[in-house]
């Protein structure tokens, strides 16, 4: 509980700083290898191009539907832009962050049933839509700040949300270095399980914070159209979207690991190996890859 | 065994990076056309035209335009400009062009217009060119692209690319439409216009 209290204090500072507009290339920034780098496509071009294609499509049809309620309030259209939305959001979550690797590592480095990881990439997506309806009601709405103020803080929140991550990555990284020398034969857990219990709120949290950029331009678009509650819904039902996409990937590496184990089974110590192997890797990914990302969004300030 | 172990990691570890690479992530969804513009002798330029998603254009709309709905007026177009459109010179303004296979550095565009057609903010702009060693035919490749994908670039579906001027010379243009091209950073998928232009003989 204290330590969402601190991570929360760590938002609200961050939202503090002041209206800088970062990230947006249309009004600051410049460009950086390391931001491209994390957002390139890479092997899977064609598909995300084919994804980006229906995201525009859809964009287009959310956007007008959004105004077409503006005075309607019709229960068919604000059906049509939840699911609508929704579909947005399984797409939109292909694409880099949203927690997508904090899940990937975090059930790579322990045996979990899939279920779990199922929830764990649900609350990210969840506390996703929560941060950014909460950023665009507190600086939008109750701060007044300009629409372009409020999507520049998510560059800022961006940056807090992978420091966290990097902490606590490293912090994981420790406990699999220096207490799988005695915990990692219980249960099989590459992390001591108190510890990866007490480490999983916190990730959940920290990768959860950092709100999508989508979503805040459509909150936004919903408010200037005076259909803010509706744009509030459909940042959830897009937050719901995601869910399915990021809990995809942590499902995806639960199947992964256990197919690692049972190649490994034959021999006890083999998998004990793989097992430590994995519960540092995991860790080791989550330290890399925020870094990595904090860099790209470090650079974009 | 050994080597087994190792493979699964380096699997598991290519599988992650590319579970947050993958990237479908367009936050701005832009639709272009081009104008290519001849001189009597060479290429002159080229006006652009990007039209935005009504979303990004709404946030154009609220944060810089003095009237909310209608006409603007040039006032809203400067600030347009100042707030919204020139840092893009920081980004080369997204233009990946190169005359006969020499990259071009955008520097300086000019002419910045904008209009709002509908509920879009429409942008239009001029990258002047010119050939700097001729060849017969010479070959223009005209692609804009965001490398850090924040903003979707597509052409325009009709009449994408037109020709103005071009009465003295040889011109004309393809329109390629969801290539496969190598960067530095890997496949990228984007549409490119193809020019070839030549003196009349």
């Amino acid at each position: 509980m204290r330590r969402l209290r601190l991570l929360l204090l760590a938002v609200l500072l961050a939202a503090a700083i002041g209206p800088v507009r970062a990230a947006d290339p249309f009004t600051t920034g410049r460009p950086s290898d390391i931001a491209a780098a994390t957002a390139a496509p890479g092997p899977f071009a064609d598909v995300v191009a084919a994804a980006a294609r229906l995201q525009r499509d859809l964009n287009e049809v959310i956007s007008r539907r959004m105004r077409e309620l503006n005075g309607t309030h019709s229960a068919r259209t604000t059906i049509a832009i939840l699911l609508l939305s929704f579909a947005y959001g399984v797409l939109h979550a292909v694409g880099p962050g949203h927690g997508k690797m904090v899940v990937a590592s975090y059930f790579v480095a322990r045996r979990e049933r899939w279920l779990n990881s199922v929830l764990f990439g649900s609350l990210i997506s969840l506390i996703q839509g929560v941060s950014a309806v909460l950023l665009v009601g507190a600086l939008g709405i109750v701060l007044r700040w300009s629409q372009f103020e409020v999507l520049g803080q998510v560059a800022v929140v961006e940056v807090v949300s992978y420091a966290l991550v990097a902490l606590l990555g490293l912090w994981m990284l420790c406990h699999a270095i220096f207490a799988s020398g005695h915990a990692h034969h219980h249960h099989g857990h590459g992390i001591g399980p108190s510890q990866a219990r007490r480490s999983g709120p916190a990730l959940i949290v920290a990768a959860g914070l950092t709100p999508c950029a989508s979503a805040i331009i459509a909150l936004l678009f919903a408010l200037a159209n005076g259909v803010f509650p509706i744009g509030i819904l459909a940042a959830f039902a897009m937050s719901a979207g995601m869910a399915i996409t990021v809990s995809g990937v942590g499902v995806l590496s639960v199947f992964g690991r256990s197919a690692a184990e049972r190649m490994f089974s034959g021999s006890a110590a083999w998998a004990a190996g793989l097992e430590r192997a994995l519960g540092i890797t995991g860790p080791l990914l989550i330290v890399g890859f925020s870094l990595l990302l904090l860099l790209g969004a470090w650079s974009q300030l | 065994m050994l080597r087994r172990m190792l493979l699964v990691v380096i699997v598991g570890l290519l599988t992650v990076a590319q579970a947050d690479k993958a990237s479908a992530h367009p936050h701005v969804f832009i639709t272009y056309s081009a104008s290519v513009i001849f001189g009597e002798r060479d290429i002159a330029g080229l006006r652009l035209t990007w039209t935005f998603d009504e979303m990004y254009s709404g946030m154009i709309r609220t944060d810089y335009t003095a009237a909310k709905t209608g006409a603007i007026t040039p006032a809203d177009v400067k600030t347009i400009e100042k707030e919204a459109f020139n840092n893009l010179a920081n980004y080369g303004y997204f233009l990946d062009i190169k005359i006969n296979d020499q990259p071009v550095r955008i520097a300086k565009v000019k002419d910045f217009d904008v209009k709002f057609v509908g509920q879009r903010a429409v942008y239009q702009f001029t990258v002047p060119l010119e050939t700097l060693s001729v060849k017969s035919p010479n070959v223009i490749e005209i692609a804009v692209f965001d490398r850090e994908y924040y903003v979707e670039f597509t052409l325009k579906e009709k009449d994408a690319v037109t020709l103005q001027n071009a009465d003295g010379l040889d011109a004309k243009c393809d329109e390629l439409r969801n290539e496969r091209r190598i960067t530095v950073l890997g496949p990228i998928q984007s549409d490119l216009v193809v020019c070839t232009y030549a003196r009349k003989a």
